[in-house]
């Protein structure tokens, strides 16, 4: 009999010793160690941001946090990154696709944890969390601005003028422009009056711009992800499973946990894992939508828009050597990897709180997910994906469900 | 419905190739790095790859060095080398596109850039071009958490 069985069998004796305790919960060794590579104290600090030569200055955070919150950055003054990213709402907005000056066609994702990821947006059209930061701003159905109104908003502002300096240096003069708005993406108007722009105004109005952005995804990076019931869970077990330490959680959560991880039983642990529950791919699980309204290819547009942005991790306004551009450096442009109809495959930390679910909100609730994954749509229909249809009782999604909520609510100590 | 982009169907009959199996052998202990080495699929060249680190660690970038042989195991000079791989039973290839340099060593190379995304059996495929002479060696391992 080995260590682990002997030690088992002399815990389920001591445990029907005491009958107010359940019979205890048995984990084989594997199962311990995937549970302790989900742990967030495996996690480590955010990976360095390379394009940003600011992405972990506290005067730059300071100053990023001010403008998320603002609404005089929007053509309404009505509407900041906080509109949509709440922090009482887990930083998303609970809608089923986004709602800005227009309505727009994708699911908010919260911004919590952000600063692990990849790539940015459900199709990965970003590299960075500041290249990300520059597109809500003038997109027409977001914040419906453009870049030299954010300037001069700035410039219009002492105290954001003063913080802005106190990090950047000198905040460059506008007077010279005669226009009041301009932007490369918005409008015919406000593209013509870009284009009439001298390169060196436009450089001088981007550079600004780009440090905005730093900026906000300095202050977006130091919103982590918060240790859950289930982390201290994971925490408390040794090479052998549960402790005197473990605290009491349900066997259903242990239940959906253990389905989780078992790849006869579910495909899960390939696209979610390590202590952010996602392998920061893309995917094709069924959920494109290649006809309709809500045309939505997901990757394999993405993959171009990245390649093609300005603010990339190699363009001109990145601070990163270009050999520290590891993500495009190495990026597969859809050597047998499927890309149309490929969505990023997001965390489950915190999962329970940013309702509904999937890139376009298809998902109203976690049990809508598990019955996607439960019988995977035809691929007639949705094209070539990922998914094999699973047998999963009502007791199954429940359970993992139940796992999912664990990973969500707080730790209590 | 009709796609404008091609399936994924073509990939898992490129990677169900039968593995060199018989070729493939696998030597490590606690002090050094796994080392892998496979002869080519028409026993042409012989390969060793190793990981630089000592495991093989799920969702990080990593970089191996390769060496060329040739079929009496000498270093084989001026040859190029491809690298490619995936997971024949998932039916996908690597979530990155790994670069390859030679090293100043006669048939050595620095590939940077490979990345497993998930567990479970993972193949590296090494295309090797040598004169008018090509030839592919794969090896086949398990990564896990
Ligand atoms: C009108 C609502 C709205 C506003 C305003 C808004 N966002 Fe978003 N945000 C979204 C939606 C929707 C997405 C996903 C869009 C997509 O994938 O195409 C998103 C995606 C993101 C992401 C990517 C997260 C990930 O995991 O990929 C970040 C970061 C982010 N927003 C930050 C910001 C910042 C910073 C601002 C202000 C400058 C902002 N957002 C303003 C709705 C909004
Ligand atoms: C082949 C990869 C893959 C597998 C297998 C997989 N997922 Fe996902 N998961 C994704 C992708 C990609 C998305 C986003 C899809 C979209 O937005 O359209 C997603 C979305 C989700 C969401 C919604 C999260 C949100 O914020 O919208 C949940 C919950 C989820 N998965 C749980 C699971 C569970 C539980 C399993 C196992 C039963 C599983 N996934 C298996 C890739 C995968
Ligand atoms: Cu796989």
């Amino acid at each position: 009999m080995s260590t682990s069985k002997a030690l088992a069998l002399v815990t389920l004796f001591c445990a029907a010793m005491d009958s107010a305790s359940a019979t205890p919960w048995e984990w084989t060794a594997r199962e311990v160690r995937v549970l302790k590579s989900f742990s967030l104290s495996a996690l480590g600090d955010p990976p360095p941001s390379p394009g940003n030569r600011w992405a972990d200055d506290p005067g730059a955070a300071t100053l990023g946090e001010a403008i998320f919150f603002d609404p005089s950055f929007s053509a309404n003054d009505q509407l900041s990154c906080a509109s949509c990213h709440a922090p009482d709402l887990d930083f998303a907005d609970g809608l089923t696709r986004a709602q800005g000056l227009g309505a727009g066609n994708r699911n908010t994702p919260t911004i919590t944890g952000t600063a692990w990821n990849t790539w940015f947006y459900w199709d990965g059209r970003r590299d960075s969390l500041w290249a990300q930061a520059l597109i809500p701003f003038e997109a027409h159905n977001e914040m419906g601005s453009d870049r030299l109104s954010v300037v001069r908003n700035v410039a219009s502002s002492h105290t954001l003028t003063a913080n802005y300096e106190a990090v950047f240096g000198p905040l460059p003069e506008f007077d010279d422009i005669a226009v009041a708005r301009a932007s490369p993406l918005a409008d015919a108007a406000l593209r013509d009056s870009w284009y009439r722009l001298n390169s060196e105004q436009q450089r001088r109005i981007n550079t600004v711009f780009v440090n905005i952005g730093k900026a906000v995804a300095a202050w977006e990076r130091t919103q982590h992800f918060k240790p859950s019931a289930f982390d201290s869970y994971i925490d408390s077990l040794d090479a052998l499973g549960e402790t005197e330490n473990t605290p009491e959680i349900s066997d259903d959560i242990k239940a959906g946990a253990r389905l989780f991880m078992d790849a006869d039983t579910t495909q899960c642990l390939q696209c979610h894992n390590g202590p952010t529950l996602t392998n920061g791919g893309f995917h094709n699980i069924g959920t494109g939508n290649f006809d309709g309204d809500m045309l939505d290819f997901g990757r394999v547009f993405g993959l171009q828009a990245v390649l093609m942005d300005e603010f990339n991790c190699l363009g001109p306004y990145s601070d990163a050597a270009p050999e520290d551009c590891t993500a495009l450096r190495f990026l597969n442009r859809g050597h047998h990897i499927p890309l149309e109809g490929a969505f990023k495959t997001p965390s489950l930390r915190g999962v329970d709180g940013t309702a509904p679910y999937f890139h376009d909100g298809s998902a109203a609730t976690l049990k809508d997910v598990m019955q996607h994954y439960n019988r995977p749509p035809d691929t007639a229909k949705v094209g070539e994906h990922e998914l094999n249809a699973l047998e999963l009782t009502d007791t199954d999604i429940e359970s993992l469900v139940a796992f999912m909520q664990a990973l969500t609510k707080a730790a209590t100590d | 419905m009709s796609h404008i982009f091609a399936t994924r169907r073509h990939l898992v009959r490129l990677l169900a190739l039968p593995a060199v199996g018989a070729g493939l052998s696998l030597a490590s202990n606690a002090e050094s790095n796994p080392l892998f080495t496979a002869v080519s699929e028409r026993g042409h060249f012989e390969v060793s790859a190793a990981p630089q680190d000592q495991l093989l660690p799920i969702g990080t970038l990593h970089t191996w060095t390769v060496q060329l042989l040739d079929v009496s195991g000498r270093p084989l000079g001026n040859a190029a080398l491809a690298v490619g791989g995936g997971m024949a039973a998932h039916g996908h290839g690597l979530p990155t596109r790994p670069v390859v340099t030679p090293t100043d060593r006669v048939g050595e190379f620095r590939v940077e850039g490979i990345k497993f995304n998930m567990a479970g059996s993972w193949t590296l495929r090494f295309g090797i071009e040598h004169g008018t002479t090509r030839d592919i060696a794969e090896i086949t391992f398990d990564v896990d958490f």
